[in-house]
This record gives structure tokens, C-alpha cells and sequence, in this order.
């Protein structure tokens, strides 16, 4: 190699990047200001939940005070307290930890299940592909809501990561099938076929040519999915086959307004979790559709 | 010893129907072709869009399974080989794709487009290899500077000539050329035609170039083939086969070419009518009683048709 171009090409180059990926995001969330609140709102609970519960032992929440019990709003109980006199302010900490611990846990496992077999099911075809459908078909056909149900009844010991897994197991299909779907019509795009010519093997061009093109569904997809995954937990909870009492969960709170004095009179207890749940649904669906429009160029306001 | 030579080489999709599913036909994509590509030369393949042009040269570089034939070069059959062993000449064979919009991954990088392969064979530190890409950026008329850009801030030329670029990094004995420049207006295909020529003198590349396009075929060419429902009907060199066209369809396809002339319009349509006379006359001396091709015979040394 001539020195003046060893020389010319060692002054870097300054690195321009155009806008895709992240900042295609950034831009869609600076321009909707009610998805760019959301995500701070969100992330602000999720931190505060998340610290705050550290400091909470387990006596604290399960602490029984007769005495005071159903007491209303005060300096000392901020949220009033149960039936047990337990204070609900610490419950509602505890138990939204617990939510978002295992709908963010069912949203990442049920992901890692679903893009892996997706890519292959659909970048491999045929037979491959075959036989992952029919183990989703299977799987779909099951009545997902029963079996848990049943899971709950039948298991001794049940605890958060046994909900996470039985969970998991049922609802990675939607997304296989939806990475699958897109894996299909992109790789008959003719840059999968250079890589194949340039030699590049197939599990590379899975992962670092054909998976950066599905970022945003898988983006956008997860988000979404967490919503609807806090929202499966708290419903399984509040009919009473989500987690045991001793680990409090937004299910759990709510479903105290089971009883009608306390869904009348006593609504500190049920109300808190409710409006929480309530925001951060919302904060996380905002945040989900300006991730879709950045996804899609046509919808894009920024 | 033979460069690169395809040897009754059939391509057949099987068509599935029925209650089982069973294969009940199958298309001939390919039907049975033969061709012999001498180094450094260019060789022409032309025929009607769906006649097997783009099938033959994706079978070649190995993205289609040959159903039959050989496909030798340098002495080896490629169609034998196992996917590891093929591995190795992977390298001496590359492809420049037809769309320039499709072919380069939109989320990559010009650097990590045109690096893909010298990241698959060769073991370059990153400093290295951004000069080599850079020098391949240079090569191809690209400012070197804009190696981290991605695809979509480059028209559809220079799109092209990062997919030549991409297709030249690994010094390939063979590029397939399928269309390469019948996505890119007209102003731009004549420069990234001339460019591909300069090119194949300064590595001494042979092409296979597979195109509809006549005028362009004759500009790039030494040989042409011109296929014709899988089937090859004549071969030769581009003067055997623009000057004396044996075949009644390679006749055809020289009358579609449009006269720019417009003095000389009234004996080009006389033209016209002569060949679809004789087409319709003579249909059976140059197509079997299935309307099947016949196998090529040479009439001279270079010059080979399909006739009884």
C-alpha cells in the first residue's frame, strides 16, 4: 500500500449516522409529548417501585396491628391499611414490584422464545418450519387461561418465577408466529441472498443481517405485550389463581374489593393499585403507538 | 482443463397437486443447457423474461439445487460438493444482483456491506479493512469518505457500484451479472456498463451476463447464448448471432429491436412482418411436434443452433 494513502486514511473519519434505529425513536418521542411524559412517568415508577421495595422487609407488609385495622388514610399509614391492619401503602410498593417483575420477566422470556424459533421457523422453511407450526398450532389450540388455572390449583408451592414460567410457556406462540411472518418476507429480499453468495453462514445471517430488520416489530411488539402481560397477571391474581397472599401483587389488592364493604366503604384499600395499573397501561400504550409510528414511515410526525 | 463449464445442467421445480400432495408435474426452469465460459471473456445469456436466464446463474453460484448436469469449474463439479467444500470457491465465483434497492441490507453500513465477505474469508484487523474498503469505494467511483452511510442515502447507481464493489472485494475468477442494470435509467446504465468493463480489464474478471436487453448484450459481449423456455436455441459469438441468426426466435428477438431511424421505419416493419411469416410458417422445422427446442448443432466452429 503507497504511504500518502496509509496517511490519507489514518485522519478519521467523522461518523455520520443517519437517522434510523434509535434516533428515529428519539424524534417520534420528542414530537408526541404525551408519549414522551408516559415513558418518563413510567420509567419514574418503575425506579421508585423498584428502589423503594428494597427497603421493605417482609415483616413490614405481612406486620398484623389489629388494632388498626381498615384504618383510613393517616401520617403513619399513608394509604390506610387491610383487614389485617397491614399497610397498604407498603403492599401496593411490594405488589407492584411484583407485577412489573413478572410481566417484564414473561415479556423478556417469552421474546427470546419466540424470535429464536420464529427466525429459524421462517428464515429455514420447509420442514423446519413445519413442525415448529404445528407444535404453535398445538399450543394455540390449548385453552391457555384453564391450564394455568389448573397449574395454579395443583402446585404446593407457588411463587413468582413458577408464574412466570407457566406463563412463558403459553405466551411465546404469538410472537414466533408474528417474527415468522416477517422472517418469511424477508428473506426472500435479495440481500439474504448475497450473503449467501459472499459466504456468509446462516445463523449470522439470521442474526446480524435479517434480525436488525425486524427490530422495530420486536420493539414495539414487546411493548405492547407488556401492558397486556401486567394485565393478564393482575386478572389471574384478582380471581384469585394469580400469587398467594404472602406475596401481595396488584391482583391481590384489587381483588380485596371482592368483598362489598370494602369495595364501598373502604376503597383506600383497592383504589391505589386500580389507578395505578390504570397509568401505567396508558403510559406504556402511548409510549407502544409512538413506537409503531417511528416503525412506520407513513405514520411518522417527526 | 475447463474454466467454468455447465454441463447439461436442469433445473426442475417440482408442481404439487391432488389430495396427498403429491408431485404431479414439474416446471422446467432449465431444461438441459450447456455452456463453456472461457476466462476473461464475457458471455451473453439472453431470452423473454421467465426463459430460465436468471435461474441458470443463481444455480451456478449455488442459490438454486441443479436437478441434474454439472457444473464444472477448474475441473471440479460444484454440484457435488458439500456446502463446507464449497465453501472454498465461493470466493472465485460472485454475483451482482439485479435490484439495487433489495440487494443491500437497509439496517447495514457501506462498510459492513462491502466487508461481509472479507469478514467470511479473510482476517484483516479493522483498520485493514477499512482500507481495503475504502480503496474499493475509490475503485467504484464512490467518495471514500461515505463508507458509513447507509443504502438509502445513494441513488440507484451508486447503490449498484456498492454491490460491485461487494462483489469484487474477494477477487472473484467469475462474476455472474444478473441484470445489473435493468433497475437504473438509461443515463446510468451506460456508465455502470463501461464501468464493469474497465473493471473486468483490470482484474481480468469474466462475466456471465445475463440480460433482456439486446442493444446492452451486444455493447458487453463476446458470446452470447439466447434461451428460450430453458432451453439454449443459439450460441455464438456476438457477430454469428447479430449478423447470421439461424434460429426463427433469435430472428424475433432481433426484429423487437426497436429502429431509432425513422426513414428506414416502413423497411423495418417489412422486416417484422417477414420474420412473424416465417415463424408462423416454418413453426415446425425449428420447434419439435411438443413445441419443444431441439438440442443446439454446430453449423460453424463458434456458431451453434438448435435445429433438427
Amino acid at each position: 500500500m503507497a504511504a500518502p494513502a496509509v496517511n490519507g486514511n489514518d485522519k478519521e473519519i467523522k461518523f455520520e449516522k443517519s437517522p434510523s434505529g434509535w434516533s428515529i425513536i428519539f424524534r417520534e418521542l420528542m414530537k408526541d409529548k404525551l408519549a414522551l411524559f408516559s415513558l418518563i412517568l413510567f420509567f419514574a415508577i418503575v425506579i421508585y417501585v423498584f428502589v423503594y421495595s428494597m427497603n421493605i422487609g417482609p415483616d413490614q407488609i405481612d406486620r398484623i396491628d389489629l388494632k388498626n385495622k381498615y384504618s383510613p388514610p393517616n401520617s403513619i399509614h399513608w394509604l390506610g391499611t387491610d383487614y389485617g391492619g397491614r399497610d397498604v401503602f407498603n403492599q401496593l410498593i411490594v405488589g407492584a414490584r411484583n407485577s412489573l417483575t413478572i410481566a417484564i420477566a414473561i415479556t423478556l422470556i417469552t421474546s427470546a422464545i419466540g424470535i429464536t424459533l420464529g427466525l429459524i421457523a421462517g428464515y429455514f422453511g420447509g420442514l423446519v418450519d413445519n413442525i415448529i407450526m404445528r407444535i404453535i398450532d398445538f399450543i394455540l389450540t390449548l385453552p391457555t387461561l384453564m391450564i394455568i388455572i389448573v397449574f395454579v390449583t395443583l402446585v404446593p408451592k407457588f411463587n413468582v418465577l413458577n408464574f412466570i414460567l407457566i406463563m412463558s410457556a403459553f405466551y411465546w406462540v404469538g410472537k414466533a408466529r408474528l417474527i415468522r411472518s416477517k422472517t418469511l418476507a424477508e428473506r426472500e429480499l435479495e440481500y439474504v441472498a448475497a450473503s449467501k453468495t459472499l459466504g456468509t453462514p446462516n445463523r449470522k445471517i439470521m442474526l446480524f443481517q435479517v434480525l436488525p430488520n425486524l427490530s422495530s416489530i420486536i420493539i414495539v411488539n414487546m411493548t405492547l405485550n407488556l401492558a397486556g402481560n401486567i394485565g393478564i397477571e393482575t386478572g389471574l391474581s384478582y380471581l384469585g389463581f394469580g400469587l398467594p397472599e404472602g406475596t401481595p401483587s396488584l391482583g391481590t389488592l384489587i381483588s380485596y374489593s371482592r368483598n362489598p364493604v370494602v369495595m364501598e366503604e373502604k376503597i383506600w384499600v383497592w383504589l391505589p393499585a386500580a389507578l395505578l395499573i390504570l397509568v401505567m397501561m396508558l403510559c406504556i400504550n402511548f409510549v407502544g403507538q409512538a413506537l409503531k409510528r417511528a416503525a412506520d414511515a407513513r405514520q411518522r410526525l417527526g | 482443463m475447463t474454466f467454468l463449464r455447465v454441463e447439461n445442467l436442469k433445473v426442475y421445480y417440482p408442481v404439487r397437486g391432488g389430495f396427498f400432495r403429491r408431485v404431479i408435474d414439474h416446471v422446467k426452469a432449465v431444461d438441459d443447457i450447456t455452456l463453456d465460459l472461457q476466462p476473461g471473456e464475457t458471455y451473453g445469456l439472453v431470452g423473454e423474461s421467465g426463459c430460465g436466464k436468471t435461474t441458470t446463474g443463481r444455480t451456478i453460484i449455488g442459490l438454486n439445487k441443479a436437478t441434474a448436469g454439472k457444473i464444472i469449474f477448474n475441473d471440479i463439479d460444484l454440484t457435488r460438493l458439500k456446502r463446507r467444500q464449497f465453501h472454498k470457491y465461493r470466493k472465485d465465483i460472485q454475483m451482482i444482483f439485479q435490484d439495487p434497492y433489495s440487494s443491500l441490507n437497509p439496517k447495514k453500513r457501506v462498510i459492513d456491506i462491502i466487508a461481509e465477505p472479507i469478514r467470511n474469508f479473510e482476517k484483516l484487523s479493522p483498520k485493514e479493512e477499512r482500507r481495503k474498503v475504502q480503496d474499493l469505494m475509490e475503485k467504484v467511483g464512490l467518495s471514500p469518505d461515505s463508507i458509513f452511510k447507509y443504502p438509502h442515502e445513494f441513488s440507484g447507481g451508486q447503490r449498484q457500484r456498492i454491490g460491485i464493489a461487494r462483489a469484487l472485494t474477494v477477487n472473484p475468477k467469475i462474476i455472474i451479472a444478473d441484470e445489473p442494470v435493468s433497475a437504473l435509467d438509461v443515463s446510468v446504465q451506460a456508465q455502470v456498463l463501461n464501468f464493469m468493463k474497465d473493471i473486468q480489464k483490470e482484474y481480468n474478471l469474466t462475466y456471465l451476463f445475463i440480460s433482456h436487453d439486446l442493444g446492452i448484450v451486444r455493447h458487453m459481449s463476446d458470446r452470447i447464448g439466447i434461451m428460450y423456455k430453458g432451453r439454449l436455441v443459439e450460441e455464438g459469438t456476438k457477430e454469428n448471432i447479430f449478423n447470421q441468426p439461424k434460429h426463427i426466435y433469435t430472428k424475433r428477438l432481433l426484429a423487437a429491436i426497436p429502429d431509432v431511424n425513422p426513414e428506414k421505419r416502413d423497411e423495418h416493419l417489412l422486416m417484422r412482418k417477414e420474420v412473424n411469416e416465417e415463424f408462423e410458417r416454418n413453426y415446425e422445422k425449428y420447434f419439435d411436434a411438443e413445441g419443444k427446442i431441439f438440442d443446439l448443432k454446430k453449423i460453424s466452429d463458434t456458431h451453434s443452433v438448435a435445429l433438427p
